[in-house]
């Protein structure tokens, strides 16, 4: 409202002051305007002559010469002047009030169709609703799953969003994911590990019927693949099938090209094995152990929540297996390095004595 | 509420020029005096209101508000507070009002220090000056609003663009402008002179001042822009004959032929078709220059992003305005009587051929500049017209035109004689031959153009030294006569020495920078040691630095000049944060007249830098030169005075008879 009272005082001024500027009378009317300049300037330049010689600047002959000039000029231009303009004020007295009006006829107009007097000011110094800067990981997931509903045959949607799901621990939506990714892109050694797994830990880390399932078609698809292989052994050992178990590290572990980060546990997993298939008296412990290996290989395999890691290594310290709860510790800073995602494992470490010192990235 | 105030005073100032522009051009004839009151009001009434839309522009710049589109995409809270208000015209909208407001600004002042005109002639300039004001407001408001508001308002803006994060864009564009715009008071005042029939010396007397401002601010606008570029586009080069460029350059050839011409018109009321052909020439070469920068066609550092919509739109503009100004003179210019007779050899001679050449000279540069253009339209084939071409034909135009400047001052009005002045003059030519053998031999010889350049330089400056000399008759009369006769010359006489001195000393600078100029290019290690032109540089190492808005490296060099001196210089390399695009910032040392340009390249291998250094002989000069110029058309311009162009008296009497 205060905008367009500003606005229209605005206006009126200006257009006030063009109607008085116009219908003031000239202070001497009666006096010609046009001519009396061009003579004004005629007489300047003679002055300006007569100076000029009075000074000694011009030449008596040169004095004369300009003033003959001048004088000539002035002659021409005295008979050629037109027969005086017509003084007439009728038309401007029609003009004028139309003129004004359509002034501010155009403005309002223009800005009608142009302005926005409804927006006010923002400086920043008075704004206090910063929008949030980065992306929002919940409204990125939103919007990925907003578009998958209308493009449901994109499988890089899919491929995308997946490991998403399963790094938030959403494992029914990881092995729906997974599912459609192998619908649509067809089967593969990996993609069927990957179901497999986000069954197997939808389901507390059980992975009998589906996903051993799984597993075992992935580890007959590619002759190579290891995190398949892992999962069998893993449950083979944790189902007490030593025989099998020996069998399928051993074939793990053939795969191995040097000290890869698994190797240790799946040597730890062999030796376990075998010495429960050699009658060794298994103590209650063992069957626990055999546990605590079948995670810390899955979690090595492929990764797991930080919870799965801080009871790992837990886990370790309960056994008073000092040494590989450091190696499980620095294994877990490796995969999260963000410290505040880790605050329960890092206390946990603390009090029981493990280093943080070494490559916490 | 401020942006919005600002957007409706911009509008309502288009509409009253709108008006005015109507109302002038069906009442002048009248020659009633309200009609020029009404004028003179809508002329002040516009400029107020431009003003105060710039102020509200500039205040949403400086206090970041977002909301206003144009600030968002162009600014950014951590720039200094200068460069956020530069940052107002460091776009196409925001110039664009930058440019109506002076144009107004100019309109203001006609109406303001124009009482003594003729009132049909005050009305009719007034009225074209409005067209004009509300052609360009119009095309600001309706293709390039710089009141475009957004909503919601981002939290912040897109940042300036780094290169013209600098101080010359504070100075330089105004400046330019100034000059530019200017002429459009030339213009109107020649259509104004060819619709109404009045063209006399009266009307070359107003005209004068304007062509004089506007000349001054554009040598100025045109010397900053090279400077500027000089040390903020790091290739250490002053003048790359880009169109831009080309396009202030031509108003200035063209509104030096004008000057001149306007001088002849005044004081002999000679040379009338020139002077009113010039002024509508000159103009439309501004606006040439505003077409081409802001029309898309071109891609160099002065263009803006722009939608092609508004190329035609402006292109539209000037046809118009360019097409009706020379029918109208096609039509009138045969009607005008043309004015004193003279002889060829004459100071009226001298300056038609001075025009001639100014003319064939822009020419030259206009053919240059738009036969690519043209070329790539209309057959889609891309040829570069680069700078060997310029500098052949530009070269080959202004050397006759520097040789013959020094007679100009000497000849006489009406009739003049040549073997006099030539005798006159030889002292300074042999002074001139004497210093340019003297200084291309210490310089070291090699067969080339440029002892002919400065041949030409100091024939100018000396030139202009015995105008000042003879007018005092140094030498020919006793010292005491002499120095009150110095004294008491009309500071118009000055003025003109001192400006083709200044001819004279850029010609020197650019001459000498141009033959003795040397160059390294060579990756250092810190600690490594350059030698050029006698200048041993040290490059003692790499550091960060930090800005308001910008991070980068900055590199510590030590300059041991031949005479012993030492000096520190730090050339950067910048990043900045808000647009994450890279600047060089060279570093500078001027001794005497001459330069070391140390610019900072790509780091490369093992800690090494590529390191650009160029000496730059006399290059000061080129500026300095310009700087005289300017000085003399401010002094021109504080004299206000009468000239008067006496002519020689004929010994024989058939002068009755003209």
């Amino acid at each position: 409202m205060v905008f367009w009272i500003l606005v229209i005082i605005v206006t009126a001024v200006a257009c006030a002051a063009l109607y008085y500027a116009a219908m003031r009378r000239p202070v001497n009317a009666a006096a010609p305007a046009a001519p009396d300049a061009t003579t004004a300037h005629f007489r300047l330049q003679l002055k300006e002559i007569v100076a000029d010689s009075a000074s000694g600047r011009l030449g008596q002959a040169e004095a004369l010469a300009a003033r003959g000039e001048l004088a000539r000029e002035l002659l021409r231009m005295r008979s050629e002047k037109p027969g005086g303009t017509q003084e007439g004020t009728g038309r401007l007295d029609r003009l004028l009030p139309l003129s004004v009006l359509l002034v501010a006829v155009l403005a309002f107009g223009a800005y009608g169709f142009l302005g926005s007097p409804q927006l006010p000011s923002l400086p920043l110094a008075t704004r206090t609703d910063p929008a949030p800067v980065g992306i929002d990981l919940d409204e990125a997931i939103l919007r990925v799953e907003a578009q998958l509903k209308k493009t449901p045959e994109d499988l890089r949607g899919w491929t995308v969003i997946a490991p998403i799901y399963k790094q938030l621990g959403r494992f029914a939506a990881a092995s729906r994911a997974y599912r459609r990714i192998i619908e649509l892109g067809g089967p593969s050694a990996e993609s069927e590990t990957n179901l497999g797994e986000a069954l197997m830990l939808a389901n507390g880390g059980n992975a009998e019927g589906e996903p051993l399932e799984l597993f075992r078609s992935a580890a007959a698809r590619d002759q190579r693949h290891l995190r398949s292989r892992y999962y069998l052994a893993s449950e083979a050992t944790r189902l007490g099938d030593y025989e099998k178990a020996v069998e399928l590290w051993n074939e793990l572990l053939a795969l191995a090209e040097g000290s890869e980060d698994w190797v240790a546990t799946a040597q730890r997993g062999l030796s376990m094995a075998s010495a429960a298939l050699d009658g060794d008296s298994l103590p209650d412990a063992s069957a626990i152990e055999g546990m605590v290996e079948g995670l810390a290989a899955r979690l090595a395999a492929s990764g797991g929540t930080i919870e799965e890691w801080t009871r790992l290594v837990r886990s370790r310290l309960v056994l008073g297996q000092i040494e590989t709860a450091q190696a499980d510790y620095d294994a877990a800073r490796r995969a999260y390095p963000d410290a505040a995602m880790r605050a329960e494992l890092d206390v946990l470490a603390a009090d029981n004595g493990l280093l943080s010192t070494e490559a916490s990235n | 509420m401020t942006i919005e105030l600002g957007h409706f005073a911009l509008i309502l100032a288009f509409a009253i020029a709108s008006v005015s522009a109507l109302v002038g051009l069906t009442l002048w004839r009248r020659s009633d005096s309200r009609a020029a009151l009404y004028l003179q009001q809508a002329a002040i009434l516009q400029f107020l209101l431009i003003a105060a839309a710039f102020a509200a522009l500039i205040q949403a710049f400086v206090t970041s508000d977002f909301s206003l589109l144009l600030a968002f995409q162009h600014s950014h809270s951590d720039q200094p507070l200068i460069y956020r208000i530069t940052a107002v015209w460091g776009n196409h909208e925001g110039s664009m009002l930058l440019w109506v407001l002076i144009l107004v600004a100019m309109g203001a002042a006609v109406a303001a220090f124009g009482r003594n005109l003729p009132r049909d002639l005050l009305t009719l300039v007034l009225a074209f000056q409005s067209l004009l004001a509300a052609a360009f407001s119009g095309f600001t408001i309706f293709t390039s609003n710089p009141f475009a508001r957004l909503a919601p308002a981002p939290f912040e803006g897109r940042d300036l663009n780094p290169i013209l994060q600098d101080i010359g864009l504070a100075i330089h564009p105004p400046l330019l402008y100034i000059g530019y715009v200017g002429f459009s008071v030339c213009f109107s005042f020649a259509l104004a002179a060819l619709i109404s029939g009045r063209i006399d010396a009266a009307w070359a007397r107003w005209v004068r001042p304007w062509t004089l401002l506007s000349w001054t601010f554009l040598t100025l606008g045109i010397a900053m822009g090279s400077y500027w570029a000089y040390y903020e586009l790091g290739w250490g080069g002053w003048w790359f004959w880009d169109p831009v460029e080309n396009a202030s350059f031509m108003p200035w050839l063209a509104g030096t032929a004008l000057l001149h011409s306007a001088l002849v018109m005044e004081k002999r009321n000679a040379l009338k078709i020139w002077t009113i052909f010039l002024a509508i020439i000159t103009f439309s070469l501004s606006l040439l220059g505003t077409f081409l920068v802001r029309s898309g066609i071109l891609t160099s550092v002065h263009t803006f992003a722009s939608d092609p919509t508004r190329g035609l739109v402006i292109l539209a503009l000037l046809a118009c305005f360019i097409g009706a100004a020379f029918v109208l003179f096609a039509l009138r210019a045969g009607s005008l009587r043309a004015g004193g007779l003279f002889a060829p050899v004459s100071r009226e001679g001298a300056l038609i051929l001075n025009n001639l050449l100014l003319a064939t000279a822009t020419a030259a540069v206009l053919v240059g500049t738009l036969y690519p253009l043209l070329l790539d339209a209309l057959t889609g084939r891309t040829i570069s017209v680069g700078a060997p071409f310029f500098e052949l034909t530009f070269g080959a135009i202004m050397a006759p035109l520097l040789v013959i400047l020094p007679f100009g001052p000497f000849l006489a009005w009406k009739r003049g004689d040549f073997v006099a002045v030539a005798q006159r003059l030889a002292l300074a030519a042999g002074l001139a031959l004497f210093v340019a053998i003297l200084f291309f031999a210490l310089s070291g010889a090699s067969v080339s153009l440029a002892p002919l350049g400065l041949l030409l330089g100091f024939w100018v400056a000396f030139g202009a030294l015995a105008d000042i000399a003879d007018r005092a008759r140094l030498f020919r009369a006793d010292m005491g006569t002499s120095l009150r006769r110095l004294f008491g010359l009309p500071r118009t006489a000055w003025a003109t020495a001192i400006a083709h001195f200044g001819i004279g000393v850029t010609v020197i600078g650019i001459v000498s920078t141009s033959a003795w100029e040397s160059e390294l290019v060579t990756a250092m290690q810190p600690g490594a040691n350059a030698t050029v032109a006698g200048y041993t540089i040290q490059f003692d190492g790499i550091d960060r630095t930090e800005g308001q808005n910008f991070s980068g490296e900055r590199g510590t060099f030590t300059i041991t000049s031949p005479g012993g001196g030492m000096r520190t210089a730090h050339p950067e390399r910048r990043t900045y944060s808000a647009s994450g695009m890279p600047t060089t910032e060279a570093a500078i040392e001027t001794y005497g007249l001459s330069q070391l340009y140390l610019q900072l390249g790509e780091p490369g291998d093992a800690g090494t830098s590529v390191v650009r250094i160029w000496h730059k002989p006399y290059i000061t000069l080129i500026w300095l030169g310009t700087l005289l110029m300017a000085c003399a058309g401010f002094l021109s311009l504080s004299y206000r005075r009468l000239r008067i162009g006496a002519p020689k008296p004929s010994s024989a009497r058939q002068e009755a008879a003209v």
